[in-house]
């Protein structure tokens, strides 16, 4: 589990979008956050991060600037273009469908 | 809104390519140490904590890299910096890149030059409505094309269905004096029936064209401007429509002003005017002197109207036009534009060949050049290969390390072709037609753009094969020990150099055949002699028009100009040989009742001193005199041409024959035959009639003197006002300049076809050094060992030269045959000598063994100068 792009194109970018859904993040934050919140079940590998980064906001999703991380050092900081926040709800909706059907399919099958 | 960031993302991606660098460097730097702060809060040593936390990130330069891949425009930055890179290379070796540049220079400039004049000349669709509908009409007898009479207009008007409209130009321009509003001004005007404009369809910028009846006499005084006179003359004024203006001493109105760029029938035009049709010019035996000038009917091809019109002349046979039309007379209908570059289609057509071959050669050059190059740096190309690049990267920066030469190079050519062309326009022979379409146009552009994508496509072809073939082992094994390394390149090079040889050899054969030629036109006896006359011309208006006044005024010009100190004597002529022409036909009486007629006869009206100033030699009898006048028995002077054809044998003078006006006239003299039409071909004899007996308007005073003639034309303009203060005068020429005039065409295609030879000359030069010095510098060690082993030094030179002269002979092979055909295509433009002569095509091949020979002792010496203790200690 450790290349998640490999499990479903494009689950990286909707994992990143959902995570600076709520706050601004940096890149380390926003690696440790998906760790958090899986439970230690995906683990972002840095190598896909920063480019799926670059492609998100050359996409005009998310957008960054450089501010102060809480150690006090300079980082930056990664949030949601208003069309990119339009974009996660609309690929959430999607993304519950699907998985929906899906684990139907497997438990019913 | 979305793609505004997506904008902003691009742009900084593309043009900020270093900020997003840094900025993606910074963040994974602060990733680093933000994990090992974590790891240290977790209780680890901070040495440990900085290493886990960099292990655990991974290589940040392959994430760095990998961002910059993905990123648009990568290829492009990528090309960027190859062209940077070939930049540094050429400035790392200067003589290279002047080299090669100069080559590019050369080639693509003297290709974008020609070109564009043949494009302009020769390709350009005429300026008018559907031109490829518009043909002239000639009348041909034997290889003669003559100017057609109204009464042929008349009869080929008879064919609707053919010709739809036919349109009729007086075959010379009149001079009408403009006076009022400033300085009595001479306009240069077209004579043209009132339905030229609508046949070729143009229309005016102002006002309207002529009505169909305004060729009517009476109703005829109506004038078109062209855009230049009406701009210098009338201030642009828009109000100059339906102004009366003084022509010729009669009110005309002015009813139209043309658009700058109608330029017909010739360039430089004041004004239109109607050519009134005599009633005479419509009977049988009138004097051929339109141009026409016809728009095909619809769906009528060429050929189908030069069958209808040879149909035509065979209907009316000798029936029709008794005078003209013996002889196999016929109509020659040709497509307008064929018609008016006839005269300079073989030449240009020479021109763009022998650039397009220069082109070649400096492309094979260029290839070798830069293969030479390459092989330099095959090793590098090895390395990177084993080091992972791919051969498609190498290719592309094979391609993109050429382009900073190209590019130099190309701008360099485009800039000499912009200059040489406006040079060019600026200074071209007189009558070298449609020069006004001579420009930088887009197809003149694109063909450059091709050009360079050729050029750049040989800088480069030889160092993709290179990257292609580059293979690490064979590349480290052919820098250490063998010595006859990379054979299959050495035998492109060497071809290449062939190949070089085998187009400069017909290049130097034609430049040597027009060298010869205008060698031979130079020698021709023209008939005259040229030096120390002046000319210059005028037209008699007003009161002296009349024919007693007229014969009068000309006397006095004559004894006005004759009694200038350093004047040995002066005539007037109605046209000037090499200039002007008007034909007549005429009936030889060469027994009383048995008269010959020769039609197309060069006819001019001279003052008794006309053979003696212009050096015509009397071969028998008299010129005329004052005598000679309307109250006494008419007289002729006729050339030797025409005495032999009428009187083989015998005495001419004493003989009659029958003028213009059907006058039969006594035969008073015989002169030398005067070549009239130019150097290089020489149809018609002449008569000549006295002033006094026939006079004519238009004139030229031509003057011999003593003094340069330079020297002589403000004496005598001052004497010719003397006479009369209002006689305007115009072309003051010496007649060698008007000489040189007839020969400044064939001059400038030689001085072309020399300078290209030359080119092609010096670039084989330089390709058989490049070459040859290659060999020797991979050889070295071949020759130490060879000295070492007995071989003399002479001998080490006789090897190089002969590599060099050998590739000569096998170019030399292959040119012979590409000679024999490029000079047999020349065969219109040689004057004096045979196209296939192969002392010729010899002597060229001759040189360029001498030159290759030349080429290759500088190597050979370097060769030969090889201390072989040196060269087999190294390494």
């Amino acid at each position: 589990m450790t290349k998640p792009t490999d499990l479903v194109q494009g689950t990286l970018d909707l994992l990143i979008m959902r995570t600076i859904a709520s706050e601004e993040l940096h890149g380390w934050a926003i690696a440790q956050r998906i760790q958090l919140l899986s439970k230690d079940v995906l683990q972002v590998n840095q190598g896909s991060l920063y480019p799926a980064l670059q492609r998100l906001e050359r996409q005009g999703w998310i957008t960054a600037d450089w501010g102060v991380s809480e150690t006090n050092r300079r980082a930056r900081f990664y949030r949601l273009t208003a069309p990119g926040r339009r974009r996660l709800e609309q690929e959430r909706a999607d993304w519950d469908r699907l998985s929906a059907a899906i684990s139907l399919v497997m438990r019913t099958a | 809104m979305r793609i505004l960031y997506q904008v902003v993302a691009l742009f900084r991606a593309v043009f900020r390519s270093k900020d997003v660098d840094a900025d993606l460097a910074g963040e994974m730097r602060f990733h680093v140490e933000r994990e090992a702060e974590a790891n240290v809060a977790r209780g680890m040593s901070p040495d440990t904590a900085h290493r886990l936390a960099r292990l655990k990130f991974g290589s940040i330069d392959a994430t760095q890299e990998q961002a910059r891949a993905d990123r648009p425009g990568a290829g492009l930055r990528q090309t960027l910096q190859d062209i940077r890179f070939g930049a540094r290379l050429l400035g790392k070796s200067p003589a290279f890149g002047i080299t090669a540049t100069a080559i590019i220079a050369l080639g693509v400039g003297a290709a974008t030059a020609i070109f564009s004049v043949v494009y302009g000349v020769m390709l350009r669709p005429l300026p008018y409505s559907e031109p490829s509908k518009l043909v002239t009409i000639w009348l041909t007898r034997g290889d003669a094309r003559l100017y057609p009479s109204a009464a042929d207009a008349a009869e080929l008007r008879q064919l609707p269905a053919v010709f739809k409209d036919i349109a009729l130009v007086r075959s010379s321009n009149a001079n009408v004096s403009l006076v009022g509003d400033g300085e009595p001004q001479r306009l240069q005007s077209a004579r043209v029936s009132p339905n030229l404009f609508s046949v070729l369809g143009v229309a005016p910028t102002l006002g309207r064209v002529f009505a169909m009846d305004e060729d009517e006499a009476g109703r005829d005084r109506v004038v078109i401007l062209s855009d230049a006179l009406w701009r210098s003359r009338f201030g642009a004024d828009r109000n100059v429509i339906g102004r009366q203006i003084r022509l010729d001493g009669a009110m005309s109105t002015v009813i139209g002003v043309m658009p700058s760029e109608f330029q017909y029938p010739t360039t430089g035009l004041d004004a239109w005017i109607p050519a009134v049709i005599e009633p005479g010019e419509l009977a049988r035996t009138a004097v051929n002197n339109y141009r026409l000038v016809a728009r095909l009917a619809p769906n009528v091809t060429l050929d189908h109207a030069r069958r209808e019109a040879t149909a035509l002349a065979n209907r009316l046979g000798s029936s029709y036009h008794p005078v003209a039309w013996n002889e196999g007379a016929g109509f020659s209908v040709d497509s307008m534009l064929d018609d008016a570059i006839r005269a300079v289609r073989p030449a240009l057509s020479l021109l763009l060949g022998a650039v397009s071959f220069l082109l070649l050669i400096a492309c094979v050059n260029l290839s070798n050049l830069f293969g030479a190059r390459a092989t330099a740096r095959s090793g590098e190309f090895a390395v990177r290969l084993a080091l992972g690049a791919t051969r498609s990267r190498l290719i592309a920066q094979a391609i993109a390390e050429a382009m900073p030469v190209i590019l130099i190079g190309g701008v360099l050519g485009v800039l000499v072709a912009l200059w040489a062309v406006r040079a060019f326009v600026a200074s071209a022979p007189a009558g070298l037609p449609r020069l006004e379409s001579v420009e930088l146009s887009a197809p003149v552009v694109a063909y450059s753009l091709a050009l360079l994508v050729i050029t750049g496509l040989a800088a480069s072809i030889a160092p993709a094969v290179q990257a292609w073939r580059s293979d690490f082992t064979t590349v480290t094994k052919d820098g250490s020990r063998s010595s006859t390394a990379g054979r299959g390149r050495t035998v492109a090079r060497r071809i290449g150099v062939a190949v070089q040889i085998a187009f400069a050899l017909p290049l130097l054969v034609g430049a040597s055949l027009l060298i010869q030629s205008a060698i031979e036109v130079g020698r021709v006896n023209l008939g005259f002699n040229p030096d120390h006359v002046a000319t210059l011309a005028f037209e008699v208006r007003g009161k002296y028009q009349s024919e007693p006044a007229l014969a009068d005024y000309y006397a006095r010009l004559v004894a006005a100009v004759r009694a200038l100190p350093g004047v040995t004597s002066a005539a007037i002529v109605n046209r000037i040989p090499l200039v002007g022409a008007q034909t007549n036909t005429i009936r030889l009486e060469k027994r009383a009742g048995d008269a010959s007629t020769e039609s197309y006869i060069d006819s001019r009206t001279v003052t008794p001193e006309y053979f003696a100033t212009l050096g015509i030699p009397i071969i028998a009898g008299r010129t005329f005199t004052d005598h000679d006048d309307a109250s006494s028995p008419g007289v002729v002077v006729i050339d030797e041409r025409v005495a032999r054809t009428g009187w083989p044998g015998e005495q001419a003078v004493g003989k009659r024959l029958q003028g213009p006006g059907d006058r039969w006239c006594t035969i008073i003299g015989v002169v030398g035959h005067v070549r009239t039409t130019g150097h290089e071909v020489d149809p018609q004899a002449q008569v000549y009639w006295s002033t006094r007996q026939w006079g004519q308007t238009r004139a030229v005073l031509a003057v011999r003197g003593q003094l340069a003639t330079s020297a002589l034309f403000p004496a005598v303009v001052k004497a010719i006002r003397s006479v009369n203060s209002e006689q305007s005068v115009y072309d003051l020429r010496s007649m060698n300049d008007i000489v040189g005039r007839s020969l400044a065409q064939r001059r400038l295609t030689t001085a072309l076809m020399v300078g290209f030879g030359g080119i092609a000359l010096l670039l084989a030069a330089v390709g058989i050094y490049g070459v040859v010095a290659y060999g020797v510098t991979q050889r070295m060690r071949e020759f130490g060992i060879r000295v070492a082993l007995g071989a003399t030094r002479p001998d080490v030179t006789r090897m190089v030269i002969w590599q060099g002269t050998s590739m000569a002979v096998l170019g030399s092979t292959v040119g012979f045959v590409l000679a024999i055909i490029a000079a047999g295509m020349m065969s219109n433009l040689v004057y004096g000598v045979a196209p296939r002569d192969m002392s010729n095509i010899f002597g060229a091949a001759a040189l360029l063994m001498i030159v290759a020979a030349v080429a290759s002792y500088v190597p050979a010496r370097r060769a030969a100068g090889v201390d072989p203790g040196v060269t087999l200690r190294a390494e």
